[in-house]
C-alpha cells in the first residue's frame, strides 16, 4: 500500500514540470480529446494518459468514489426528508421532488460505480492537496468564527496565518505582515469605506 | 505604549465621568440619542419606504434622527428579533408588520408578540379580491355564487401559507364561506403576473399592487374588504357595500422591546403620532399609495390581538402551527 | 411621438450634467462591487436607495440602473482573472476566460468581455427602445408549465457545455438541485433539509457556494499541485485583441446578444439561464467544440453578451408592465415609489421622460463602461504579476469579507468554508462545479413551477404538453440532450475498440 503511494507520487513528480501549471488527472483526459481532435498541441506538459490508467484501481478510482459520494448524498436526503409528506391531494407534495432528484442521483451514483469497478477511471490520490484543503477550510471557518465576537482584525490574521500554513513559501513572519497589511486594507475599504457594520477590534481593547 | 496608557486612562475615567453626569440629566431629555428604527425588510418595498417617511418627520419631532436600520432575513424574524433583545432604553424601535402575527406560529425561532412593546399604528391596510377585466365576475356577488357552486375549482393566487396574500384569501374563505384553489406566488408581484397571464382567475392582495392596472382597465378590483373605499381606487365598492361581513387586511405598527420605562413609551407614543398627524406628512404617504391610519399604544395592541384571534384557527387549520400551540 | 423624437427627449434628460454625473457615479461603484467578490449589485442597490430619497426620480433611476449594468461589467473581471463568478451569470465566463488568462490572454479576454458587454448592452436598449410594450407581452404569455420547460432547457444547456462525462453533469445539476430544496418549502412552510439549523431555515445562498466550488477550491486545488508554492505568474502575451479575433467575437455577441434579450424578459434567472445557453448554443455552432473549456474566444464573448442583453432586458416588463422580474428590478420598482410614482402598465405613456431618460441614459452609460474598463484592463492584468503566494491570502479575506456582508452571516462564511472542501473533493472525482451552480439556482424555481403547474392543472400532468410554448421548449431540450449524448455514446465505443488497457 506505502509502495504504491510512494510510486504514485514518483509519477507525479516526474511529471510536474516546474513553472507550469501542472495539469489535474481531468485536464490530462481533456488533453487526450484535444490531441484526437486537433492533432497534438503541449502534450508535454501534460499527464500522459498511461499514467494516470497505470494508478487506477478497481476499488479506488474517480468513478467508484463519485459513485459512493452521490449514494450516500442521496441516502442522507432520503432519510432526512423521509417524514415529508410525497403526495398531496392536488399535485405533489413537499417531499416529492427532494426524492425524485435523491432517486435519481442514486440510479447515476450506483451506474458510475458499476462502470468504475468494471472499467477503473483515472485513480484517487486521497491525500494529494488534503493538507492546503484542510487549512485553506479552517482559516476561513476560523474566520467566520472570530469576526462577530472579537472583530476584523482577529478574523483577518486568522484567517491568513492559519491558510498560509499550507504554502511552503510563507514563514511565520510573512504571514504576519500580510495579514497586517491585509487588515489595514479591508478596515480602509470596508469599513472605513463602504461602512460595512463591522467590529474592527474585540470590545477589550 | 507606555507612555500612552497613563492617558487612556484618563480618558476613560473623563467619559465615565460624563456618563455618569449624563444619567444625573433630568429624564426630560430623552431622546438623548439617535433612534435606531430596525427595518425587518430589505429596502425599496412598500414597508422600508413607508417606514422611512415616518423616520424622517418623526425625526423632526424627537429633535434626534430617527435612523432606519434594514435587517432582513427569515421572513422579517431576523429585524425582529434585533428589535426585542435590544436594551429597553427607548432608542431602538421598529417595525413590525401583521406578518409577524403568522410568524410565530410558523417558525419556532421567531419572536413572539408577547415579547414586545406596542407603540404606535402607522396603517390598515385593507385586501382586495381582484380578477381580470375579461373575467366573467363582475362583482364580489358572481365570485361567491360561483365559487360556492363549484367548490375548490377558481385558481386564487397568492403567496407562500403563512404570507400576507394567503392570509387575505384563507379569511374569505372563512367569512364568505367559499373554497377555491390556492396557487402559491413568490409575493405580490408574481401573482399579479400570473393573473395577467390567466393562469390564476383572482388574487387577493392589497390595493396599491394593482390600483394602477384597475386604472388602465386591464384588472378589475371585485372589492375592498375595508372599512371604506380605497383612495387609490374609490369606484370600487367595500365588501360590505356588497353585503358581505368581512374586514380583512395588513397592517403596519411601530414597536420596541418589552419594558420600556413608562415615560420613554409616553414621549416614543407622541413623537410618532404627532408625527403622523401632520397633513403634509399625510400627504407625502398618500402621494405613495399609503392609508394612513394613527393610532397609539392601545390601538396597536388592540390591532394586535384582534389579528392573533382572527389568524390563529386558519393557521391551524392549515396544519401551520409549528410552535407555540395554544392549548 | 416618433423615436427620434422620445430619443431627444430622452437624451435631453440623461444629459443633463447632474444626470450624466450620476449615471458615471452608478457605473464606476457598479464596476467596482462587481470587481469586490461578494458584494453584488443588490446590496448596493439597497445601501444607495435612501440616498435617492434626495435625488430628482430620473436621476435616481439612472444612477441605480448603471450600477446593475456595472455590475455586470466589473463581475467578469474576477471571473476572468481569479476564477471567481460574483453572480451566477458570470459562472460560465470562469470556463473559458479564465483558462484564457492562463494562458497569458487575460487582457484579450477582459477586452473581449467588455466589447460583447457594449454590444449587447447597445443592441438591448435599441430593443427595448422599440419594442419595450409588445415584448412584455410576450413575457405574460408564459404560465408555470411554460417556465418550467424553460428551466429544463437552461439545464439542459448546463449538461451540454460541461466537459467531462455526462452522467457527472447530471449529477452534479442533481447536487445542485438538492442545495436548493433546503431551507423553507413556498408552497407549504415545511422546512426541508434543514438538519435543525437555524441558518438553513432561509436556504443555502448562490455566493456562499459559489465562492467555495470556485474560489476557495480553486485556490486549495493550486496550491496542492504545486506543493504549495502557487502558479507561477504568466507572462501577458498580449493586452488587445487582433483585428481577427474581434472579427470573431462578432457573431457569437449578437448570437449571445439575442439569446440572453429572449431570457432576460422571463422572471428569475435570465442573466444566468442566457449565459449557459449563449455558450452551449455557441459549443454546438463551432467547428472545432474541443475548443470551449481550453481558452476559446466565444466562449467569452457569447456568454458576457447574454449576461448583459438578459440583464437589460429585465428592465423591459418592469418598465412596461411595471412587473418586477428580480430582486433588483423591485429595488428600481421601490426607488420610483419613493419618488411618488406608480409603475404600472401605463409607465411609459404618463412618464415619458423618465422611461427615454432611462433609455438614453443606459446607452450612454455603456459607453461608459467601455471607456471606463478598457483602460483598467491594464491595472488588471498587473494583478496577474503579483506572485500567487501573496495573492491568494488577499483573495481569501476578500471571499469572506464579501460573503459575511451580505447578510452579516458568519455562517455564511461557514457555508463557504465546507463548500471549499467540497469543492476539492469534486475536483477529485471529476465532477465539475458549473452545473452544481446551475442546479442550485434553477432547482427551486423548476420545483416551484412544476408544483404550480400541477396545482393549476389538478395534478394532471399533461399539461406540460397541452401547452404550446411548454411543448416545443421540451421538445427542443430533448433535442439537444440527445444530441449532446449521440458524440458521448459514439466515443464510449471507440475507447472501447482502441484502449489498449
Amino acid at each position: 500500500m506505502t509502495n504504491s503511494k510512494e510510486r504514485q507520487r514518483r509519477l507525479h513528480d516526474a511529471y510536474t514540470v516546474p513553472g507550469v501549471r501542472p495539469q489535474s488527472t481531468q485536464r490530462g483526459e481533456r488533453a487526450k480529446a484535444l490531441e484526437g481532435e486537433q492533432g497534438a498541441t503541449a502534450a508535454a506538459v501534460r499527464v500522459p494518459e498511461f499514467a494516470i490508467r497505470a494508478k487506477a484501481t478497481r476499488s479506488s478510482n474517480t468513478d467508484t468514489v463519485a459513485g459512493l459520494a452521490l449514494c450516500a448524498l442521496a441516502l442522507l436526503v432520503l432519510y432526512n426528508t423521509r417524514s415529508l409528506e410525497r403526495t398531496a391531494l392536488m399535485g405533489i407534495g413537499p417531499g416529492t421532488f427532494p426524492s425524485l432528484v435523491a432517486g435519481l442521483l442514486a440510479a447515476i451514483g450506483v451506474v458510475l460505480f458499476v462502470k468504475g469497478v468494471i472499467r477503473p477511471a483515472a485513480a484517487m490520490a486521497f491525500a494529494e492537496g488534503l493538507r492546503p484543503a484542510l487549512l485553506v477550510t479552517a482559516g476561513v471557518a476560523l474566520f467566520a468564527l472570530l469576526l462577530p465576537g472579537l472583530g476584523l482584525v482577529p478574523a483577518v490574521f486568522a484567517l491568513v496565518l492559519v491558510a498560509t500554513r499550507s504554502s511552503s513559501g510563507i514563514s511565520l513572519r510573512l504571514a504576519c505582515v500580510i495579514a497586517a497589511i491585509l487588515a489595514v486594507a479591508t478596515a480602509l475599504v470596508f469599513v472605513a469605506g463602504l461602512a460595512l457594520p463591522f467590529r474592527l477590534l474585540p470590545l477589550w481593547i | 505604549m507606555l507612555k500612552t496608557l497613563p492617558k487612556s486612562c484618563l480618558i476613560a475615567v473623563a467619559a465615565a465621568g460624563f456618563a455618569l453626569l449624563a444619567c444625573a440629566l433630568p429624564a426630560g431629555a430623552f431622546p438623548d440619542q439617535p433612534i435606531k428604527f430596525i427595518m425587518p425588510w430589505p429596502p425599496g418595498g412598500g414597508s422600508d419606504i413607508s417606514m422611512r417617511l415616518v423616520a424622517e418627520a418623526a425625526s423632526k419631532k424627537f429633535g434626534k434622527p430617527v435612523v432606519v436600520v434594514n435587517r432582513p432575513g427569515a421572513g422579517g424574524s431576523i429585524g425582529i428579533r434585533e428589535i426585542a433583545e435590544a436594551p429597553a432604553d427607548g432608542h431602538t424601535v421598529g417595525m413590525i408588520g401583521s406578518g409577524a402575527v403568522a410568524a410565530q406560529y410558523l417558525n419556532a425561532n421567531a419572536n413572539a408578540l408577547s415579547d414586545l412593546q406596542p407603540i404606535a399604528l402607522f396603517g390598515d391596510e385593507p385586501a382586495a379580491l381582484i380578477t381580470r377585466s375579461d373575467s366573467p365576475f363582475k362583482s364580489l356577488k358572481e365570485f361567491v355564487d360561483a365559487a360556492k357552486a363549484a367548490p375548490g375549482t377558481i385558481r386564487n393566487g397568492n403567496d407562500q401559507p403563512g404570507g400576507a396574500a394567503f392570509t387575505f384569501i384563507s379569511l374569505y374563505e372563512r367569512l364568505l364561506g367559499v373554497k377555491v384553489n390556492k396557487v402559491a406566488y413568490g409575493g405580490y408581484a408574481p401573482a399579479v403576473t400570473a393573473l395577467l397571464s390567466g393562469e390564476v382567475q383572482t388574487i387577493s392582495i392589497a390595493v396599491p399592487d394593482v390600483a394602477e392596472y384597475h386604472k388602465a382597465g386591464r384588472l378589475r378590483i371585485l372589492g375592498v374588504s375595508g372599512a371604506s373605499r380605497h383612495f387609490l381606487a374609490p369606484d370600487v365598492p367595500t365588501f360590505k357595500e356588497q353585503g358581505f361581513d368581512a374586514m380583512v387586511g395588513s397592517w403596519r405598527t411601530i414597536a420596541g422591546p418589552k419594558g420600556m420605562p413608562a415615560d420613554r413609551l409616553k414621549a416614543l407614543e407622541k413623537g410618532f403620532l404627532d408625527a403622523m398627524n401632520e397633513t403634509e406628512f399625510r400627504e407625502r404617504a398618500r402621494a405613495r399609495g399609503f392609508l394612513v391610519t394613527p393610532g397609539g399604544v392601545v390601538e396597536s395592541g388592540k390591532l394586535w390581538d384582534t389579528h392573533d384571534q382572527q389568524l390563529y384557527p386558519i393557521l391551524l387549520e392549515s396544519g401551520l402551527v409549528k410552535a407555540r400551540k395554544k392549548g | 411621438m416618433g423615436i427620434f423624437e422620445s430619443l431627444v427627449l430622452g437624451l435631453s434628460v440623461a444629459c443633463t450634467p447632474s444626470n450624466l454625473m450620476l449615471c458615471f457615479a452608478g457605473c464606476l461603484l457598479g464596476t467596482a462591487i462587481g470587481v469586490l467578490p461578494g458584494i453584488g449589485p443588490l446590496a448596493t442597490m439597497a445601501m444607495l436607495l435612501p440616498v435617492t430619497f434626495h435625488l430628482s426620480p430620473a436621476g435616481a433611476l439612472i444612477m441605480l440602473a448603471g450600477v446593475y449594468y456595472g455590475a455586470q461589467y466589473g463581475g467578469s473581471t474576477t471571473a476572468i482573472l481569479l476564477k471567481l463568478p460574483g453572480e451566477a451569470s458570470s459562472v460560465v465566463t470562469c470556463l473559458d476566460g479564465h483558462e484564457m488568462a492562463l494562458q497569458g490572454n487575460a487582457g484579450v479576454a477582459l477586452a473581449v468581455a467588455a466589447l460583447s458587454s457594449l454590444i449587447a448592452g447597445c443592441l438591448t436598449t435599441v430593443l427595448i427602445a422599440l419594442a419595450a410594450p409588445s415584448l412584455a407581452e410576450v413575457a405574460l404569455a408564459f404560465q408555470s408549465a411554460d417556465y418550467v420547460a424553460v428551466l429544463i432547457l437552461g439545464l439542459v444547456a448546463a449538461i451540454v457545455l460541461s466537459q467531462g462525462s455526462l452522467l457527472k453533469a447530471i449529477a452534479a445539476i442533481l447536487v445542485g438541485v438538492l442545495l436548493g430544496i433546503i431551507g423553507t418549502d413556498v408552497s407549504t412552510g415545511e422546512h426541508r433539509l434543514t438538519f435543525g439549523l437555524a441558518p438553513l431555515v432561509d436556504g443555502v445562498g448562490f455566493v456562499p457556494v459559489a465562492m467555495g466550488l470556485f474560489g476557495v477550491a480553486e485556490i486549495v486545488s493550486n496550491l496542492a499541485s504545486t506543493a504549495g508554492h502557487g502558479t507561477q505568474p504568466v507572462a501577458v502575451k498580449r493586452l488587445w485583441p487582433s483585428r481577427a479575433e474581434l472579427k470573431a467575437l462578432l457573431f457569437p455577441s449578437l448570437r449571445g446578444t439575442v439569446v440572453g434579450a429572449a431570457f432576460g424578459l422571463l422572471p428569475g434567472g435570465g442573466p444566468t439561464i442566457g449565459a449557459f445557453s449563449a455558450y452551449s448554443l455557441e459549443k454546438k455552432l463551432s467547428a472545432t467544440p474541443a475548443r470551449f473549456g481550453r481558452g476559446a474566444l466565444e466562449g467569452v464573448a457569447a456568454p458576457e453578451a447574454a449576461n448583459n442583453a438578459a440583464a437589460q432586458a429585465s428592465f423591459i416588463p418592469m418598465l412596461s408592465l411595471g412587473i418586477p422580474p428580480s430582486a433588483l428590478m423591485a429595488l428600481m420598482i421601490g426607488a420610483m415609489m419613493i419618488h411618488g410614482i406608480a409603475p404600472g402598465p401605463n409607465f411609459i405613456v404618463k412618464q415619458p421622460a423618465l422611461f427615454w431618460g432611462l433609455i438614453a441614459s443606459m446607452l450612454i452609460g455603456n459607453l461608459m463602461l467601455v471607456l471606463l474598463n478598457l483602460p483598467l484592463i491594464r491595472i488588471w492584468v498587473l494583478l496577474l504579476r503579483v506572485p500567487y503566494r501573496y495573492l491568494y491570502p488577499s483573495i481569501l479575506v476578500l471571499c469572506c469579507i464579501g460573503t459575511y456582508s451580505i447578510s452579516n452571516s458568519a455562517a455564511d462564511v461557514l457555508i463557504m468554508a465546507v463548500f471549499g472542501f467540497v469543492g476539492w473533493f469534486m475536483k477529485k472525482i471529476e465532477i465539475e462545479p458549473a452545473p452544481v451552480l446551475m442546479g442550485l439556482v434553477l432547482g427551486p424555481m423548476l420545483e416551484e413551477n412544476f408544483r404550480r403547474a400541477l396545482a393549476v392543472s389538478g395534478g394532471d400532468p399533461i399539461i406540460f404538453l397541452q401547452r404550446p410554448i411548454s411543448a416545443g421548449l421540451l421538445a427542443v431540450s430533448a433535442a439537444l440532450l440527445v444530441a449532446a449524448a449521440l458524440p458521448w455514446i459514439r466515443r464510449k465505443r471507440e475507447t472501447v475498440f482502441t484502449d489498449p488497457l
